[in-house]
């Protein structure tokens, strides 16, 4: 219940924050060091269209090292949304004493806002990173839940040891422009939801480069001092050094969201520690030093070497190896002898990761003079930090033989050799004529027959099937025609049969077995098909005196043929049957 | 069934006419006069050959394109637009023809607005002309013979009536299809043009002189004919231009 009703309360407390519209002004620290910086950050909190400072930029007792920084966040907490709006300069004090930061006119839309006054303490030396960042003016929660008043049912805290952050360098003894690999890795014991660094970080002394800055943030999963963490690299950097001496990383404030409870998100603040590099000086440089350090490779190619005078020549010089190749400024010679030089508008490097990389120069090298030339080594020196010395590193020279000349009149054609040249259409003229035998034709549309074709014979093919049709029709009814050409009709159904047999339908086979036989008996004595059945067939039969071992045959056959028409499962199809059925209407028919 | 193809076939056959040596030889020697640069002589044996085959209401791709390349070797290019044309006619894919027509179309002073057609059209179009004339006609008789062969046996009651009813679908349907290729072709094979042969005309709104003189054309343009009327014929352009020209400037291909 008391828990219930603290969550109501907070409720009702962060939705009037944050729905509050406000423009406020706060510093990092009250009090801070002269080796220190701080941050000073004007907020607005809901507020209409964008923030602008009308005022003039003026803090006495300190000099802006960075700013304005303008930065926005949306939050949702417990399903209130909150939009902040900042700008953030970083200050560095000028002397010890004490500093006010003056009221600023702000304007935000069409309102316009007035900041307070902050006073600020400086004393000698650094005393930022020993302070806690508890309590952050611009955390609201931060001092409210470390009131003691709320403490009884207040949320798990968040404690130093649960969230940390560690840096980790590559070398902490390095050369001038010897690249450097810097790591900051996060521990935490409770999940972590947001993460964000909190200003734009600035690494003084250093030259710094992304690394694979679309790589997701892995965890991983270690034991530290008995406790088990989740770790991840959530930042990464390639720093070189521009000067000697002692440098310093600076401490880098993450921003974390912390899900320290089931439904609260905690905000918590976590900076790194700061890291010490020494810096050394590189030795005496030889005169041709190209100015960068680490460890490379360079090499150099061309497509072809034989060519024409006058013809184009892709040299290809590639320098690759770990180090800022950026700093690495044109080692192509300006004149070749023998050559003439068509430089490509900037060397590209390939591959975004800032330690392994090569540098790629394509020029164009057009031969002026026939003979054997010499497309002299490319020089690089560099520092090699492990060895500690300087390098240098030539490509093996290249002889290109050249021959005749390109017959464009003198122009340089930049054409790829191995496809050679287009044809060249000197003149155009007509095809020759055809020849052979004339194809004359005449037009079938335009002939008789086509029409005579087209008219006749479709009426003939009507008036055929209406022929036939009528002939058919009449013939069965004519007594005659049907018992000359019984036999005939009964064939046709044998036929009928044999294809019912190779179908497999048994009881269809059998049913035009028996059917034939009994339809041939009703053309001969011109009865009707469905009036008819065996014992008068019979009957007729021993009337007109056909041998009676035959008509038993008969009647036995169209037996069968019945019998197994209506017991389907019986035993297959018997295809001698059609032999059989033909043999003794043959005998009826001459006996008939 | 057999008996109704080869029917057909024998009419086929008589209705093509036979080549008579006469042609074959004049158009042999047509061809030596050409080889040998005598274009004027060779021209005059053309024409003799063509005057024989329209006797006949006979042509000939080979003997129009040959003309159309003697006339553009004499630097007539009216004329050898008109042959060209002609041939074109016949068969409208040739790639020699195509090559010499375009060529001359260089030297026509009248550029040819080309009209967009989509897409299907285009396929539609490349299909019926890529046939000759002769052949969808026969395609299409014969579809057209097969549908009422199927509707007679139908009537006659004596076969298998469901792979009739088949049988009369598919060839129903193959002879719309051919009818309409056949159709197009024929129209494209027999449609009005013409060509001007006036070094320069005027094209009038009306079918008299006194009418306004809307554009002027000028030799081996090809037009369209719409109509005619009172020695004047109408005419129109691929991009819809159109007028009325004087008869005798223009020749029907």
């Amino acid at each position: 219940m008391k828990k219930l009703a603290f969550v109501l309360w907070l409720t009702i407390a962060f939705s009037s924050i944050s729905f509050a519209e406000s423009v406020k002004a706060y510093v990092s620290n009250t009090k801070i060091g002269t080796e220190d910086t701080l941050t000073f950050t004007i907020e607005g909190e809901n507020i209409d269209g964008n923030l602008s400072i009308t005022s003039p930029l003026n803090f006495p007792g300190f000099s802006i090292v960075s700013g304005p920084n303008r930065g926005q966040s949306i939050s949702i907490v417990n399903g209130s949304m909150s939009k902040k709006e900042t700008i953030s300069f970083i200050l560095a004090p000028e002397k010890e004493g004490k500093f006010t930061i003056p009221s600023l006119t702000v304007k935000a839309g069409d309102r316009e806002y007035k900041t307070k006054p902050i006073e600020v303490e400086v004393v000698k030396g650094s005393i930022v990173p020993r302070q806690r960042n508890r309590g952050n003016a611009y955390d609201p929660f931060d001092n409210f839940f470390n009131d003691d008043f709320f403490s009884p049912p207040r949320p798990r805290n968040v404690r130093p040891e649960d969230i940390f952050i560690r840096t980790e360098v590559s070398k902490k003894r390095a050369y001038v422009g010897e690249p450097i690999l810097v790591k900051f890795r996060l521990f935490t014991t409770v999940p972590i939801t947001q993460l964000a660094l909190q200003e734009a970080p600035s690494f003084q002394g250093f030259l710094a480069y992304d690394v694979d800055t679309n790589q997701r943030i892995r965890f991983q999963s270690t034991v530290l001092a008995g406790k088990r963490y989740n770790t991840a690299i959530i930042y990464k950097k390639v720093l070189y050094p521009t000067k000697s001496g002692e440098l310093v990383i600076r401490p880098l404030s993450f921003v974390l969201n912390a899900q320290a409870d089931f439904f609260f998100g905690k905000r918590v603040i976590r900076k790194s520690e700061p890291i010490r590099i020494k810096v050394l000086p590189l030795p005496e440089a030889p005169k041709d030093f190209s100015g960068i350090v680490g460890s490379f490779d360079i090499q150099a190619s061309v497509d072809t070497k034989t060519a024409k005078v006058g013809q184009s020549i892709s040299f290809k010089v590639i320098v690759s190896g770990k180090g800022d190749l950026k700093a690495l400024d044109n080692i192509i010679p300006d004149t070749i002898d023998g050559f003439k030089i068509f430089k490509s508008s900037s060397p590209k490097i390939t591959s975004q990761d800032p330690i392994n990389q090569s540098k790629v120069w394509d020029i164009v090298l057009v031969p002026t003079k026939e003979g054997e030339l010499t497309i002299p080594p490319v020089k690089l020196v560099y520092f090699d930090p492990v060895l500690e010395k300087y390098i240098t590193k030539e490509t093996t020279p290249i002889k290109i033989y050249v021959k005749g000349q390109v017959e464009s009149g003198g122009a340089v054609n930049i054409v790829t050799p191995s496809q050679g040249n287009e044809v060249k259409v000197l003149n155009k003229d007509i095809a020759f004529i055809k020849t052979g035998k004339p194809d004359t034709t005449k037009y079938l549309v335009e002939s008789k027959g086509v029409i005579i074709v087209s008219t006749v014979f479709p009426i003939l093919f009507l008036v055929w099937g209406f022929m036939v049709r009528i002939v058919d029709e009449r013939r069965k009814n004519d007594v005659e025609y049907r018992k000359q050409k019984a036999y005939s009709f009964f064939k046709n159904k044998l036929k009928l049969a044999k294809k019912y047999a190779k179908k497999k339908k048994t009881k269809e086979y059998y049913q035009t077995l028996s059917k034939a036989v009994i339809s041939y008996f009703s053309d001969k004595f011109s009865k009707p098909n469905i009036e008819l059945r065996i014992d008068e067939i019979e009957t007729m039969l021993k009337e007109k005196g056909v041998d009676e071992k035959l008509i038993k045959q008969l009647t036995d056959f169209v037996e069968y043929c019945d019998f197994e028409s209506y017991t389907p499962h019986s035993s297959g199809i018997k295809t001698e049957l059609i032999e059989e059925a033909n043999e003794i209407i043959q005998k009826v028919e001459k006996a008939l | 069934m057999k008996r109704v193809a080869l029917i057909l076939t024998a009419i086929f056959v008589l209705s093509f006419s036979g080549f008579s040596q006469d042609v074959n030889s004049l158009f042999q020697k047509a061809n030596n006069f050409y080889l040998n640069k005598n274009y004027s002589k060779a021209l005059a044996i053309y024409k003799q050959i063509e005057k024989q085959l329209n006797e006949n209401n006979e042509n000939s791709f080979k003997l129009y394109y040959n003309l159309g390349c003697t006339y553009y070797r004499l630097n007539d290019i009216a004329n050898a637009r008109y042959y060209f044309e002609k041939a074109k006619r016949i068969k409208p894919f040739d790639k020699d023809l195509n090559k010499s027509l375009n060529l001359l179309l260089t030297k026509v002073k009248d550029k040819e607005k080309k009209v967009k057609e989509g897409f299907f059209l285009h396929i539609y179009k490349k299909i019926y002309l890529s046939f000759r004339l002769n052949t969808l006609t026969v395609i299409a008789i014969f579809f057209f013979l097969a549908v009422f062969l199927i509707l007679g046996m139908l009537i006659s009651n004596r076969y298998d009536k469901k792979k009739l009813y088949y049988g009369l679908g598919i060839s129903l349907f193959l002879f719309l299809l051919s009818f309409s290729l056949f159709y197009s072709r024929y129209k494209f094979t027999f449609q009005k043009e013409g060509i001007v042969f006036a070094n320069e005309v005027e094209v009038f709104s009306e079918p008299n002189t006194s009418s306004t003189v809307l554009f002027k054309l000028h030799k081996a343009a090809k037009v369209k004919i719409e109509d005619e009327l009172n020695g004047y014929v109408h005419i129109s352009l691929p991009d819809g231009l159109n007028g009325w020209i004087d008869r005798q400037y223009i020749k029907e291909i």
